[in-house]
Order: structure tokens, then C-alpha cells, then sequence
């Protein structure tokens, strides 16, 4: 599986690359493969994020609210 | 075809009272058969159009039709229509009355042409809400259903305090337009709708109380308030700037919180937060474009949401487990494949995978947003996609049927209704159909605008976010595992702050009942003291037997005294004389 999302990945990139278009609004769109460094680290960082918050500062025991 | 003259949410109002004349097999036909007919009213709107009635001396408007209500009016009904097929199992006749209710009052708003009648539908909207919160007959949903009720009666209270400010300020109760820009009226307003549409911090009554309503009953809950809420502020306040960043920062919001949930749907609830923070976001910035985004948004998310909630649904109905915690690693896949494969067709049309219904709306309000240079809020709706994709394609799917642990145990399931199979054919039908026919959707949407989703670009772009997010995902999927823990959330003010304010209520009252023993004792001790002053000492020292006054044993002391007192008086009364 992990080769299969690894190829398809770099499939893209390629394929970003190769068809890239001249009409872009931003400068990073000219790479070609930003999404798909945005998307690798972008959930990279909503992983940890959300754990983090999770582990450290929002879980409670299942009766924290009790009758309220 | 007078028949044709009747609302669309008059047809669901009629059907409720009917519901409890029939018996079981013809309350699922008459169910259908008003949904039916609704839609073929919504089909031919020019025969109820400018429905107006007088109430109170108030001219009511009940049939502002322009292609802005009708999109939402379509969607309504067809999800009203999937409600009723999945759930023609169940018996509970209070159910049934209270989704139909709630389905003709969103009607009732979305074809509200002035602020009283969007009042009065919006405040039956959110009490048809509790009852269908409450049919799951739980303790949790009794408690979740009253949460659910304060926050919505203070929506209501600040919608009407607004309308009534509104109104002073400008002498209109039209709702057929952009509110104008006046004072506290408008603002009183926004709040309301941003209320109803759950945009943080008040959002906490959504994945507060959807979870806790019964697996038929969350499907509607699911479609109607949020995404009527949606629509009264596409009418009213586009381009609002405001909404942008609210938006953009709600999609995130969501997405956040979802990852770190165990009960399924209190996940998918925070995913609801997050995609109306796309529609909010689209709202804010208030291009063509953006706008029809955020209608076409509403009318997909509400098709794959429900969906969605249909798969996780049929999970409780047939294990009568929510947590992922209890479900996973069990097998689940090989017991409940009918829950697996319509559940992933609502996870792919969510996460905008293309030929998929999120495919050709959610990118709209993304474009829109970039076309129109907000840098910040187009990278957080970004970045909140691909937390969508996460965890509604990978952590709850992987965690609910697949599992790491590897339990012994089975699990006993109960076989899936007929017609919870047939709801979630149905909705999977239209996600997938959507997803290859745009222009199904594109067509009925109610501002012109310009969109290709299936070009060269936007493929290429959706494969690489897709693709590279999903390695990451399965790269550390080990730290999604979900723990049996609750997440805090907003709610935890009026929660905790309910317990908080309790506790000083008691504290004060404490304070309260020492002040009135303290009175009482000086008002005792000015009592015995009046009794006889001579025994002030006896009296301080508490001694319970305290001797009566007598006039004679006190003459002599008490006559000295006056006669001092007499010839003070008198001298000082000479003095003021000279």
C-alpha cells in the first residue's frame, strides 16, 4: 500500500511538473508539484497538531461533565 | 393542477398529524408520498408563489421564490425523501412527526420572503430538532437535547431582539435581500445565523448533540439547520468580509477536533463544522462564483452527509456501538460490508475526490477564494481538506472496520433493515451521479459564473493533494489511534460553567442564611434586652435564666436616671434659649 501511495505521489509530482500552466496567480503554482509537498507535510502537521492538543491539553475521562 | 398549489413544507405539516391515523405500512407510504409531492411543488412554484397570509395585523410572506431558495428547497426535499427511505423500518411514530415537522419548517424558511415567518419557522425548526434529539430515548440525548434547546432559544432570543431592533431602525421586515447596513439590529442578526450555522466558539451544540439522536433521526438533523443557516446568509449578507475568515478558520476548526474524536459521529459532526466553513467562507467573500459554491456545497455536503451518517448509523443499529475504540479490530468489515462501501462513496464525495459530489462544489469556494487574492483563508480551506481526507477516509473507516488490535471476541450484529440499505443506495446513487454530471447541479445554482472541475489543472492538483496526503496518513497512522477519552470543546463554558455558576448561586445563598442567623441573634438579643436592660451582662453571657423586670426593684435607679436626664435636658434647652 505504502508503495502504491508512494508511486501514484510521485506519479503526480510528475505529472504536475510536465503540465504545468503559464496563467498562475501564486509563484509556488510555477513548481508544478506544490500540492503535493502541501499535502505530504500539511497532514504531517495536522496529525501531530491535533494529537498534541489532544494528548496535552482537551482529553478528559468519560465522566468529566458528569450529570451536566 | 390545483394539488400543486399546496407549500412544499404545507405537504409535510398535513403528512405529520396524518402519521398517527395510519398504521405502520401506510405511515411509510404517506411519508414518501409527501415527499413526493413536495417535490413536484417545488417543480411548479409559480402555482404558490406570493403565498402571503395576515397574522396580527402582519402581512406574511411564505412564497418568496427566486432560484436561491428553490436549490435549497430541491435538496430538502430529496434528503427528506432518503430520511424517510431509511428509516420506513422504524415504528416510533413521534419520530416520523417530528422529522416531517422539521423538514417543512426548514421549507418554511427557505421560502420565508419576510423576518417574521423566518422567526416563527426558525424557532419550530430548532423545537422539531430537540424532540428528534430526544426520540433516541437515552439519558444522554435527554441532556444533549436540552443543551441543544438553551443554546437554540438564545439564538432565537437574539434573532428576534434583532429583527425587532431591525425594524425600528429601518421601518422593513423584508428578508427578500441583502439586509442594509444599519446598527445593532443587523449585527443581532448575523450572530443568530452564524449561531445556527455553527461557526466557532458557537458551534459546540452540534457535535454536542447530533451523536446523541438515533441513528434514523440523525440523518436529518444533519441536513436542515446548518445549511438553513447557510442559505438565510447567502440571501442576507453576502460578501460580508467578516465570513471569510470565519469560515476559513471554522473548516479548519473542525477538521482539528474531528482527528481527535472516538464516537464516529461526534467525528463526522466536527466534519459538518468543517464543510460549512466552506460555504461560510463563500458567503464571505461573496463572488459569483463563491456564492453558487457555497449553494452547491450545502446541496452536496447535504447528500454525503447524511450518507456519512447513514454507514456510521447502521454501524450502532447493528452493533449498538459508537466508539471506535469498542469497534475496531472485530471484524467489522466481513459482518457489515452494506455500512462499509456506501459509508466510503459519502467519505470519497467529502473529501473531493474526483467523480465524486464534493468534486464539483467544494473546489468552487477554493477557487474563489484564490481567484480573489485571500491568501490565508485559501491555504486553511486547503489544509482543511486534507484533514478531511484523513480522517473521514482513513481514521474512522480504517478504525471501525479494519482495526490494529486483533480481539478475540465477535461482535453480535444485528442484520441491516432493508431500508437502510435502500437510503444509502439511494444517497450513494446521487453522490456518484453528481460526481460525473456537474452540470445536473450546475444548472439550477443561482448566480452565473465560470467553472471547469474536470480540466487539466484542477485533475492534476487533486491527485497530488490526494495522493501525497494519503502517504502521510498511512505513514503515521499508528497516531491517529483513537483513546477512550472525551475532547473538550466550547461547550465546556456553559457546562462547567453551569456546575461554576450553581456552585455560587450556593455560595451566595450560604451567605444569605449566616446573615439572616447573625440578624436574628441581634434581633434576640435587642428582644431580651428590652425585656429587662439590667441583666445586659447575663444576657451577653447567654444565661438561660434571666429575671423579669420588677418597678420596684428599679425604681430608685431608673427615677435617678430620669431626673439626670430631666435636668440635662433642661439645662441644654437653656442654653439653646440664651
Amino acid at each position: 500500500m505504502k508503495r502504491l501511495l508512494l508511486g501514484l505521489t510521485i506519479l503526480s509530482g510528475i505529472l504536475g511538473i510536465w503540465m504545468r500552466e503559464k496563467e498562475l496567480i501564486y509563484g509556488w503554482e510555477k513548481l508544478g508539484f506544490f500540492e503535493v509537498v502541501f499535502g505530504f507535510l500539511g497532514c504531517m502537521g495536522l496529525i501531530f497538531l491535533s494529537e498534541f492538543l489532544g494528548k496535552f491539553f482537551l482529553s478528559r475521562r468519560r465522566s468529566y461533565y458528569g450529570d451536566f | 393542477m390545483g394539488i400543486f398549489k399546496v407549500h412544499p413544507s404545507l405537504w409535510f405539516f398535513l403528512g405529520a398529524f396524518l402519521l398517527y391515523l395510519l398504521p405502520h405500512r401506510g405511515r411509510g407510504i404517506l411519508r414518501i408520498s409527501v415527499a413526493l409531492l413536495s417535490f413536484f411543488s417545488l417543480l411548479r412554484p409559480w402555482e404558490w408563489e406570493g403565498i402571503t397570509a395576515r397574522i396580527f395585523g402582519l402581512e406574511l410572506s411564505f412564497g418568496q421564490v427566486d432560484k436561491l431558495s428553490l436549490v435549497f428547497g430541491y435538496v430538502f426535499v430529496i434528503i427528506a425523501f432518503g430520511g424517510f427511505l431509511y428509516s420506513l423500518h422504524v415504528k416510533e411514530k413521534g419520530e416520523h412527526f417530528w422529522a416531517m415537522f422539521y423538514a417543512g419548517s426548514a421549507l418554511g424558511v427557505v421560502f420565508s420572503g419576510d423576518l417574521v415567518s423566518l422567526y416563527l419557522f426558525w424557532e419550530l425548526m430548532a423545537i422539531s430538532a430537540v424532540f428528534l434529539i430526544w426520540s433516541n430515548k437515552t439519558p444522554e440525548a435527554l441532556k444533549a437535547g436540552y443543551r441543544y434547546l438553551l443554546i437554540h432559544l438564545f439564538g432565537g432570543a437574539l434573532l428576534l431582539s434583532g429583527i425587532l431592533l431591525h425594524f425600528y431602525e429601518t421601518g422593513s421586515l423584508s428578508f427578500s435581500g441583502v439586509l442594509e447596513k444599519t446598527g445593532l439590529g443587523r449585527s443581532l442578526i448575523l450572530v443568530s445565523f452564524m449561531l445556527n450555522a455553527a461557526v466557532p466558539p458557537l458551534h459546540a451544540w452540534l457535535p454536542d448533540a447530533y451523536p446523541e439522536a438515533s441513528p434514523t433521526g440523525a440523518i436529518y438533523l444533519t441536513a436542515y439547520t446548518t445549511k438553513s443557516a447557510v442559505y438565510v446568509l447567502l440571501r442576507a449578507f453576502p460578501g460580508e468580509a467578516i465570513l471569510t475568515w470565519f469560515g476559513a478558520i471554522m473548516a479548519l476548526y473542525g477538521v482539528v477536533w474531528a482527528i481527535i474524536q472516538n464516537d464516529i459521529r461526534r467525528l463526522l459532526s466536527y466534519h459538518i463544522v468543517s464543510q460549512v466553513g466552506y460555504m461560510v467562507a463563500g458567503v464571505g467573500i461573496g463572488t459569483s462564483l463563491s456564492m453558487s459554491g457555497s449553494a452547491a456545497h450545502a446541496f452536496t455536503h447535504i447528500l454525503y452527509k447524511a450518507l456519512l451518517f447513514m454507514g456510521t448509523g447502521s454501524v450502532i443499529y447493528a452493533t449498538g456501538r459508537r466508539l471506535m475504540t469498542d469497534l475496531q479490530g472485530r471484524g467489522l468489515f466481513k459482518l457489515l460490508p452494506w455500512a462499509f462501501f456506501p459509508y466510503m462513496v459519502g467519505a470519497f464525495s467529502i473529501s473531493s475526490v474526483p467523480f465524486f459530489s464534493g468534486f464539483i462544489s467544494k473546489p468552487m469556494i477554493v477557487e474563489a477564494c484564490k481567484e480573489e487574492g485571500h491568501l490565508i483563508p485559501y491555504l486553511l480551506l486547503h489544509l482543511a481538506s486534507i484533514g478531511t481526507w484523513l480522517c473521514t477516509a482513513f481514521k474512522l473507516p480504517y478504525y471501525t472496520w479494519f482495526g490494529n488490535k486483533k480481539e478475540e471476541s465477535t461482535l453480535a450484529v444485528s442484520p441491516i433493515p432493508m431500508s437502510m440499505k435502500a437510503g444509502m443506495i439511494f444517497l450513494s446513487f446521487l453522490c456518484i451521479l453528481l460526481g460525473l454530471w456537474p452540470s445536473l447541479l450546475y444548472r439550477v445554482l443561482p448566480y452565473p459564473f465560470e467553472f471547469h472541475p474536470y480540466d487539466k489543472k484542477h485533475l492534476i492538483e487533486s491527485l497530488q493533494l490526494l495522493s501525497s496526503s494519503a502517504l502521510s496518513v498511512w505513514l503515521f497512522i499508528n497516531y491517529l489511534e483513537p483513546s477512550d477519552k472525551i475532547i473538550l470543546d466550547c461547550d465546556w463554558f456553559y457546562r462547567k460553567g453551569a456546575l461554576l455558576f450553581f456552585n455560587l448561586c450556593g455560595r451566595i445563598y450560604g451567605l444569605r442564611t449566616i446573615l439572616q442567623e447573625k440578624m436574628k441573634e441581634v434581633v434576640s438579643f435587642f428582644e431580651l434586652l428590652s425585656l429587662n436592660p439590667f441583666e445586659l451582662k447575663r444576657i451577653i453571657r447567654q444565661e438561660e435564666s434571666l429575671s423579669p423586670y420588677h418597678p420596684n426593684r428599679y425604681r430608685l435607679p431608673v427615677g435617678i436616671g430620669v431626673f439626670i436626664f430631666t435636668i440635662v435636658f433642661f439645662i441644654m434647652v437653656l442654653l439653646l434659649i440664651i
